[in-house]
């Protein structure tokens, strides 16, 4: 299949098939307006995709990155249509049925991206793992704190970590999250990450804003800003040395 | 008198030290930033940074504009991140170097001139933004650093519906309505803020409107009646009635 783009009535459609599933949780995607002209429009360049399996928001990054890279579109983050059809496209990922075939998918933005609103297009199941994958191509394994999560579930330390673009475009901040909060042997996040005090994420998140107030995060390394957090809140995330 | 203790020891850089002029006639946009930085005694050392952005930060770049006694040159830099330069902010960050890290001034919320327009002191209460908004013509969004009405992109040009008669008709006491809503019942504010604090200004205008409050607003019912004197108030101030039967009926001669 080609690579496309939904168009206004596109959108409009696929926002009436979520509505659908409130009343009827196991009608399938409908996944023949992926082709339909009348809904959906070409990109620059041809690019062959197929709905693939994503295991985790590393693989989502990495696949639609690659996808897009060879698209030719100029700002695929401000291209509604685009992730919209992604979404469907992917859509065992970003709303798995459940073992009767029960599909839940919650908010719309989680699949019909609001880019234009820049603290919730982040919110989109698969506009967000493409934005941090870039952001950090170089070395994804630094943004695993925000990479290992389920496509349909990033949690906490993704939302915190992602609401503000220049938390998660820096590098050391990325770095910092994923030293304190991701277990690389297990392949998971650290038991206490979701924690909303005590050092959990959303803490860390308060404490880069008022940390902000005096430091320029963006000249510091990971190890830098590990060391100005506060020693006893954090001291069980702290990675030992 | 509310006043704002700065506990952060940073040099507070004022507008009138930052100048930042955005000319979007070709893409990307360019920005030029002007600083007068001589007057602060900051070390000749220190690193200039100016960063843009946009929804309290959802949107932002940050770019080296030098050192403090040798600015960038040319003073100009690419807006490489951003669709478009509706609703972008900028700010002036100077950075310590023999104390790693640190911000020594600042300079936050600027906002920019456009190439070819003269500058005005005078800035919009809120700012007008195109958005995504499925089949809603219009929102209030709280979720930057202050409120911003966003039209629907939809419906083609959304600056001249901005502008149109009977969109403000509508749009304006609702939307003063909400605004001084989530200010006054939902927040419950107290006014503990300086005066450039969004809130402030929004009740400063809706005092302009009705002035027949007291300094208080602690009665519920007091807030509510302020709410909705303030909203008829500027139903009045665009004359709404007038300008939706113009638009219902645009040839009363023809009826």
């Amino acid at each position: 299949m080609q690579l496309r783009r939904f168009n206004s009535a596109g959108m409009a459609a696929f926002r009436g098939y979520l509505d659908q599933l409130a009343t009827s949780p196991t009608i399938a995607p409908p996944v023949s307006w992926l082709e339909e002209p009348a809904m959906t429009e070409a990109v620059p360049k041809p690019v062959e995709v197929a709905p693939v399996q994503l295991a985790n928001r590393e693989e989502a990054g990495r696949q639609l990155l690659a996808w897009v890279d060879q698209s030719g579109i100029e700002r695929p983050e401000s291209d509604a249509g685009l992730w919209t059809w992604f979404s469907l496209l992917l859509f065992d990922a970003v709303c798995p049925p459940d073992g009767n075939g029960v599909r839940k998918p919650y908010r719309y933005n989680r699949h019909i991206a609001e880019v234009d609103n820049w603290q919730k297009r982040h919110r989109h199941l698969l506009l967000s793992p493409f934005l941090v994958y870039r952001a950090h191509r170089d070395n994804p394994e630094r943004a695993l704190s925000v990479l290992w999560q389920k496509v349909h579930k990033p949690g906490d330390v993704v939302t915190q970590i992602t609401e503000r673009q220049e938390y998660w475009s820096n590098r050391s901040v990325v770095e910092a999250a994923t030293l304190l909060y991701y277990r690389a042997d297990k392949g998971r996040d650290t038991v206490g990450s979701q924690d909303k005090h005590k050092g959990g994420a959303r803490r860390f998140a308060d404490v880069l804003n008022q940390f902000d107030l005096n430091w320029y995060l963006y000249g510091m390394s990971a190890a830098e800003l590990i060391a100005i957090l506060p020693e006893k809140e954090f001291a069980r995330f702290r990675p030992s040395t | 008198m509310i006043r704002r203790i700065n506990h952060t020891g940073r040099r507070r850089i004022l507008r009138e030290h930052v100048s930042i002029i955005v000319d979007d006639r070709r893409k990307p946009a360019t920005f030029t930033a002007q600083l007068t930085l001589d007057g602060f005694k900051f070390h000749s050392d220190a690193r200039v940074v100016v960063e843009a952005y946009r929804g309290g930060g959802g949107l932002w770049t940050g770019y080296d504009w030098g050192r403090v006694s040798a600015l960038r040159k040319p003073p100009t830099a690419k807006l490489d991140g951003f669709d478009t330069v509706e609703g972008l902010l900028f700010r002036v960050r100077v950075i310590a170097v023999h104390e790693p890290h640190k911000i020594l001034g600042e300079a936050d919320k600027i906002p920019f001139v456009l190439a070819g327009e003269a500058p005005t002191k005078k800035q919009p209460l809120i700012k007008t933004v195109p958005a995504e908004l499925g089949d809603l013509v219009w929102d209030v969004d709280f979720d930057d650093d202050e409120p911003v009405l966003r039209v629907n992109k939809a419906l083609g040009n959304w600056k001249v519906v901005a502008q149109d008669r009977a969109f403000r008709a509508l749009v304006y006491p609702a939307m003063l309505r909400e605004i001084l809503v989530r200010i006054l019942i939902v927040e419950k504010w107290s006014g503990d803020a300086d005066a450039g604090d969004w809130r402030a200004k929004w009740i400063k205008f809706g005092r302009k409107l009705a002035p027949g409050y007291g300094d208080a607003l602690d009665d519920e019912k007091e807030k509510w009646e302020f709410v909705d004197a303030a909203a008829h108030a500027i139903a009045r101030e665009v004359r709404a009635t007038e300008g939706f039967l113009t638009h219902l009926n645009p040839n009363p001669d023809n009826t």
